[in-house]
């Protein structure tokens, strides 16, 4: 793991720089390259490589924490999406970005992931649980 | 007896004296006669002195023996009584020993074929009840089993019939309602 080889104040750096990368303002993500190169330049040479890799990884877990997918079989109204997104950035304490995917196998309904979480209201997993609790 | 006597006497030069007569008749001489009594004597005394006490004293031994032999045997018999007795004493208490034995065997038999029975009767009962819980676990998985597949069958069935039937405006209704599910339920 190259950012527990990194002291805590240059994995601290990663994370602000992670976030940067993946703000859906604007003006913050373009700032993302000319800070990244300030601060590449003031790690010394041994660790830049890991510091990278840090920054790497941690904007990957943060765009996955801001990714709100919902699973739909069928025409879903953009209206109910945002009405899901709004919900879940409240909830979360979070901008969250929405990323629709059509999904057949769910018959009808909706399931929306977010992080590790998974809600679950589609006529499919409706079926299944019935299914479970007969068993 | 008498004819002979009276036919020596009748013989030719008879002396009168009939004894006489009858002696020279049949040849006796005094002096031969005396000689054969001395004779006689020493043998007799001979006999007496050498043979007759011996034969004597090995008859009175002999009948000692025999006496002997006599109250040995009586006494034998009444040892062989004593025996006989004490024989038919040891037979009847051989006999009555024997039947307390018998007796003995007979109930320590009867006890052990009753514990037997007893612990086959429970290890029967012990089967069976195995058997019984057998049966009613493999009832129990079989019903599992068969709800399980039912439960399969009508989720697999209803989702087959739902995707070939449901309409898109079906489908945003049941989406619409299932946001507003989601937004609820958390």
């Amino acid at each position: 793991m190259p950012a527990q080889n990194l002291p805590t104040k240059e994995r601290r750096l990663a994370k602000l720089l992670a976030q940067l990368a993946v703000s859906q303002d604007q003006t913050e993500r373009a700032g993302f390259s000319s800070q990244l190169a300030a601060i590449h330049g003031s790690i010394p040479a041994t660790r830049r490589r890991d510091f990278l890799k840090a920054v790497r990884s941690e904007s990957i877990r943060a765009w996955r924490r801001q990714q709100l997918v919902i699973e739909h079989a069928g025409p879903l109204a953009s209206a109910a999406a945002d009405d899901i997104k709004s919900y879940f950035e409240s909830e979360f304490k979070r901008t969250l970005r929405v990323d629709q995917v059509e999904n057949s196998e769910l018959i009808a309904g909706l399931r929306v992931r977010l992080d590790d979480l998974t809600f679950d209201s589609s006529v499919a997993g409706h079926l299944q649980r019935l299914a479970q609790t007969i068993d | 007896m008498f004819d002979l006597l009276f036919l020596a006497a009748a013989t030719p030069e008879s002396t009168g004296n009939p004894i006489i007569d009858l002696a020279n008749t049949f040849g006796v001489d005094w002096r031969i006669i005396l000689a054969q009594i001395v004779n006689f004597a020493l043998v007799a005394y001979l006999l007496w002195r050498f043979a007759f006490k011996r034969v004597m004293a090995s008859m009175e031994e002999r009948q000692k023996q025999i006496a002997d032999g006599l109250r040995f045997a009586d006494e034998s018999k009444l040892q062989l009584a004593e025996a006989e007795k004490t024989k038919a004493e040891i037979i009847r208490a051989a006999q009555a020993e024997g039947q307390e034995i018998l007796r003995e065997v007979k109930e320590k038999a009867q006890a052990f074929h009753d514990q037997q029975t007893k612990e086959t009767s429970q290890k029967v009962e012990e089967m069976l009840q195995r058997g019984r819980e057998a049966n009613e676990l493999e009832r129990q998985k079989m019903l599992s089993e068969v709800r399980r597949e039912i439960a399969s069958l009508v989720v697999l069935t209803s989702a087959k019939v739902l995707r070939s039937e449901l309409q898109d405006v079906q489908k945003q209704r049941i989406n619409e309602a299932a946001a507003a599910e989601i937004a609820r339920s958390n």
